[in-house]
């Protein structure tokens, strides 16, 4: 179990947060610039904390009252650079065999050839960082991290260096290693998408502060605010209908439809089409109103350019669809 | 036709720089036979200031890359206000004319110096000693070295460091097999770069440790003294000097050519070509 409760001021907000990792891995999701990865190196012992503590099962790491503030080279916690950080200047398999001091000979051997073998990169160990393509790198990097059995692995914006065409790929193969793996996870991303896959579970945060924790379908069908609605797709607006006090709702791009007069739903609003964006057989407009507005229609019902920007259309709801948002922070 | 006229100007003038850049060079190869250079070079005074720069030399790296290293490594991982005027500082005896960097040593080895009470009472006379070149070689040269090895290290991914210490390696661990392997090419350019500079050492030399054959005289003072005597003494020494020169300037591309392989090759060349111009003056 890693346990994080810290805080640290940053140029321009505050750093605070609280995790609770078992044997899982947490997707630590939001947007770039938002202390992830500042997170992810206090936790390592590679950047400092203002207050707070981190502990790894019976190990207290880091406790800024107590002056505990152990070293990174012993908090047995592996990192995976967003670049990977492999070391030019040595081969795959020295890069492996790094963190393996102190065993002997064959030991070393052992446990590197195991190593290449469970990221499934044998015959590869002669290659030096810069012949591999960088679905490879990652998995060097991968098993230089692990081959030290580290008690815990942070792991930051790992599908970021990767092209588009290898990303899915990769991703479902990456999220089979953690689990195997068998310790707790931390992945960073900026991407919605790659936390879904990669996560058991997810923590949206914003600048610095953590908004919401849950599965993906929790984060989805119950946004705890705006950001972490957009961050899901999910559609956030006000519903000022029958009168009644403004309340925060929240719906999923297919549940709604596009009408040119209004229907007298509840659940309406007034937009203009800002932007078209094809999705395979769907379409997705995207409208502004008094929120913004992601719908899905479907191609064909799209036709030849039923919709272009600057039409104005009413966004209805059925409201077995509409998820009240219970609690604005 | 204007046009024209510019275009052949322009030609003139490049060409006319490109020799006189290179012409004087040709010349001291082409004034001596091999066989005559070296029958001058094997004259016991030519003999004896070759081994002497050698030596001093010799003493002068080694003492450079013993406290330049350390001093690199800290200018190019600490921050502390008033940096940039230590690194100023540091490259100041870039620039210093030797003449006065010669003035300054006495004034501080000197008899009189501001060690000279120091050194009196251990009776260890520094000024006018083989001692006394190395020490000017050393000051004239060693900012070549201090900064082509900052560059190297600030040219290293921190990522890299960052990463050797979560797999277990401590700070020390991790200058030894992370941060001094990948800073090695351009420190072994910057020891090039500085050796260069200290076998053409002259002005300072010829101030804080004088012109004597066999203790003092290396070959830039002998070619000076012989000029005198013997041209082609002068002239078979001055070619030797520019080939040692000549050889480490492409052992300095080598090692760039080298540092290009482990992504770094802006830097590296960088360090060859700062310090190359300003060696002229």
């Amino acid at each position: 179990m890693l346990v994080c409760r810290f805080r640290k001021q940053l140029p321009e907000f505050s750093l605070d947060v609280g995790l609770d990792v078992g044997t899982e891995t947490l997707a630590l999701v939001g947007r770039s610039g938002g202390g992830k990865s500042t997170a992810l190196r206090v936790i390592a012992g590679l950047a400092a904390a203002g207050e707070g503590t981190v502990s790894l099962g019976e190990r207290t790491l880091l406790d800024v009252a107590a002056g505990t503030n152990v070293a990174p080279e012993s908090r047995r916690i592996g990192f995976l650079f967003q670049q990977y950080a492999l070391f030019p200047h040595l081969t795959v398999a020295e890069n492996v065999a790094f963190g393996l001091f102190g065993l002997t000979r064959s030991e070393r051997h052992a446990r590197v050839h195991r190593g290449l073998e469970f990221v499934d990169l044998r015959g590869r160990d002669r290659a030096r960082p810069d012949e591999l393509s960088g679905g490879e790198r990652q998995r060097v990097a991968l098993a230089r991290a692990i081959v030290t059995e580290p008690d815990a692995l942070l792991l930051d914006e790992p599908l970021a260096a990767l092209d588009v065409e290898n990303r899915a790929r990769i991703r479902a193969e990456l999220r089979a290693l953690l689990k195997r793996l068998a310790v707790p996870c931390i992945v960073v991303s900026h991407d919605f998408d790659d936390a879904r896959v990669l996560g058991d579970r997810i923590a949206a945060m914003d600048r610095g502060t953590i908004a919401q924790i849950g599965t993906a379908a929790d984060l989805a069908a119950r946004p705890a605010n705006d950001f972490v609605a957009a961050l899901t797709g999910t559609n956030v607006a006000d519903a000022a209908s029958n009168g009644s006090a403004s309340r925060r709702v929240a719906f999923d791009p297919w549940a709604a439809t596009l009408a040119v007069a209004p229907s007298g739903a509840p659940y309406e609003w007034r937009c203009t089409v800002v932007d078209l964006r094809p999705l395979g057989s769907q379409l997705r407009v995207i409208l502004r109103g008094t929120a913004e507005f992601k719908v899905d229609v479907a191609s064909a019902q799209a036709g030849q350019s039923q919709y272009k920007v600057g039409d104005q259309l009413f966004v209805s709801v059925p409201a077995d669809a509409i998820r009240m948002i219970e609690d604005l922070p | 036709m204007l046009r024209v006229v510019g275009a052949i100007g322009r030609s003139l003038v490049i060409a006319f720089g490109l020799a006189f850049l290179f012409v004087p060079l040709i010349a001291v190869f082409t004034a001596l036979t091999p066989r005559q250079a070296f029958a001058d070079l094997a004259t016991p005074v030519a003999a004896a200031a070759l081994l002497l720069s050698v030596r001093t030399t010799l003493a002068a790296m080694i003492a450079v890359v013993a406290v330049g290293t350390p001093l690199a490594y800290w200018l190019s991982r600490s921050t502390f206000p008033g940096k940039r005027i230590v690194e100023a500082a540091v490259q100041m005896p870039v620039v210093a004319p030797p003449a006065v960097a010669g003035v300054g040593l006495l004034l501080v080895f000197g008899r009189d110096g501001l060690l000279g009470p120091v050194l009196a009472s251990l009776h260890v006379s520094i000024a006018f000693s083989t001692t006394a070149v190395a020490i000017a070689q050393a000051f004239v040269a060693g900012p070549f070295y201090v900064v082509a090895a900052r560059q190297a290290f600030d040219a290293i991914d921190l990522d890299l460091i960052a990463v050797s210490r979560t797999l277990g390696a401590s700070a020390a661990r991790t200058f030894w097999k992370v941060e001094l392997p990948l800073a090695a090419p351009g420190m072994w350019a910057g020891v090039a770069l500085s050796w260069a500079r200290a076998l053409g050492e002259f002005g300072a030399t010829m101030l804080f440790a004088g012109n004597l054959p066999g203790v003092t005289q290396t070959l830039p003072l002998a070619i000076y003294t012989a000029l005198d005597s013997s041209l082609d003494v002068a002239v078979a020494m001055a070619a030797l000097l520019l080939f040692a020169a000549f050889a480490l300037l492409l052992l300095i591309r080598l090692l760039d050519w080298g540092g290009g392989r482990t992504g770094r090759r802006e830097r590296t060349l960088d360090v060859a070509r700062l310090p190359i111009s300003q060696t002229a003056a």
